[in-house]
């Protein structure tokens, strides 16, 4: 360390989770999931599809395609979905 | 994930396996490449007491031209199946199926006769050799009998073989210049379909298979019919899920089941057409 530095603690949480927490180690990744679910919803948004829950599964997609264009949709999510739902 | 107990003894013919299925009654299965029925015995929803392999009767393995038509010994494996190149010429669609069966540790140990007798719908060889109009040769006590893949899947699981009956051979037409493709959608390559359709055309003739589409393999009729008629291969294709009943799991609920037998079937009738 050079001479005459210094380091201070302090604590600062995170405004924007009811936990105050921040992402360490492999935080980052992160990232990638929201950034491909909303290119998956980017390229629907045509269809009228808004939001779409992971995994961007087969099934899924194609229920949220029947969901906005008023086809008949399955209601059913795969297991992925429901256990994230649940959680 | 261990297997009730049975007991084992290895056939060394085909009479002595149907002789020794008969002395053991119906708690004895035939044993082949145990791609199928080792699995469900480890799950113990099979439960045999006692396994007549079969695994050692290599006369049984072979394909071989007979007139018109290609004969497949049962216990001839689907890598045997994917490489052959009498299949290659004279039945490329059939060929071209076993090369999508699970992996290559499969293929290498599975056979088409186990894949046809144990019968799951989702399996590519059943649906594939009932849209070619296949004949299976069943052996009994009593001499052998032929039956056309079209009576031979009963029920989930279930064929119209005979307790006492080996399946020994499978028949398949040659298909002259006729189109086809197989198309299988699943999420691994190594999967069960999760839906799947092998089609061959030539001219208004064709043949529709439907993989995972209900309890049996399906011959979609409505399509062929609809080709038949003169119908455009959208129309022949919008069909392909008429009448069908598909179950509903983790992959694909019913009506997503239905919506990709016509896309597939759309699919596979034009590249079969092109």
């Amino acid at each position: 360390m050079a001479a005459g530095s210094a380091t201070h603690g302090g604590v600062a949480p995170l405004p924007t989770n009811s936990l105050g927490v921040k992402g360490v180690g492999e935080a980052r990744t992160r990232g990638a999931a929201p950034c491909i679910m909303n290119a998956v919803v980017d390229a629907l948004s045509g269809l009228g599809v808004q939001d779409i829950q992971m995994p961007a599964s087969p099934l899924n997609v194609w229920n949220a395609i029947q969901q906005a264009t008023g086809q008949q949709a399955t209601g059913q999510q795969d297991q992925a979905t429901n256990q994230e739902n649940n959680a | 994930m261990i297997p009730a107990q049975f007991d084992y003894v290895r056939a060394e013919s085909a009479e002595e396996a149907i002789s020794l299925i008969g002395q053991h009654g119906d708690e004895a299965k035939f044993i082949a490449g145990g791609h199928s029925l080792l699995p469900l015995m480890k799950l113990r929803l099979a439960q045999p007491t006692v396994l007549v392999d079969i695994g050692r009767l290599s006369d049984l393995s072979y394909i071989r031209e007979d007139g018109d038509m290609i004969a497949i010994g049962a216990m001839t494996r689907h890598m045997d199946v994917e490489n052959s190149p009498v299949l290659k010429e004279h039945a490329p669609l059939l060929a071209h199926a076993a090369s999508h069966v699970g992996d290559p540790q499969v293929r290498h140990r599975g056979t088409i006769g186990g894949s046809i007798a144990h019968s799951d719908s989702a399996s590519d060889l059943p649906a594939t050799t009932l849209a070619m109009g296949a004949t299976y040769v069943a052996q009994g006590p009593n001499g052998t009998r032929e039956i056309a893949a079209s009576d031979f899947f009963q029920g989930f699981l279930t064929t119209s073989l005979a307790a006492d009956e080996l399946l020994t051979e499978i028949r398949v037409p040659k298909m002259g210049g006729a189109g086809w493709s197989f198309q299988k959608f699943n999420r691994r390559a190594q999967d069960w379909a999760i839906v799947g359709v092998a089609a061959w055309r030539n001219g208004t003739e064709s043949g529709v298979g439907l993989v995972n589409m209900g309890s049996v393999p399906i011959l979609a009729t409505g399509v062929s019919a609809a080709i038949s008629s003169g119908a455009s291969v959208e129309d022949a294709a919008a069909e392909a899920a008429t009448g069908t009943d598909p179950t509903a799991d983790l992959s694909a609920s019913i009506e997503y089941r239905q919506h990709l037998a016509r896309i597939l079937t759309k699919r596979a009738l034009t590249e079969a057409t092109s």
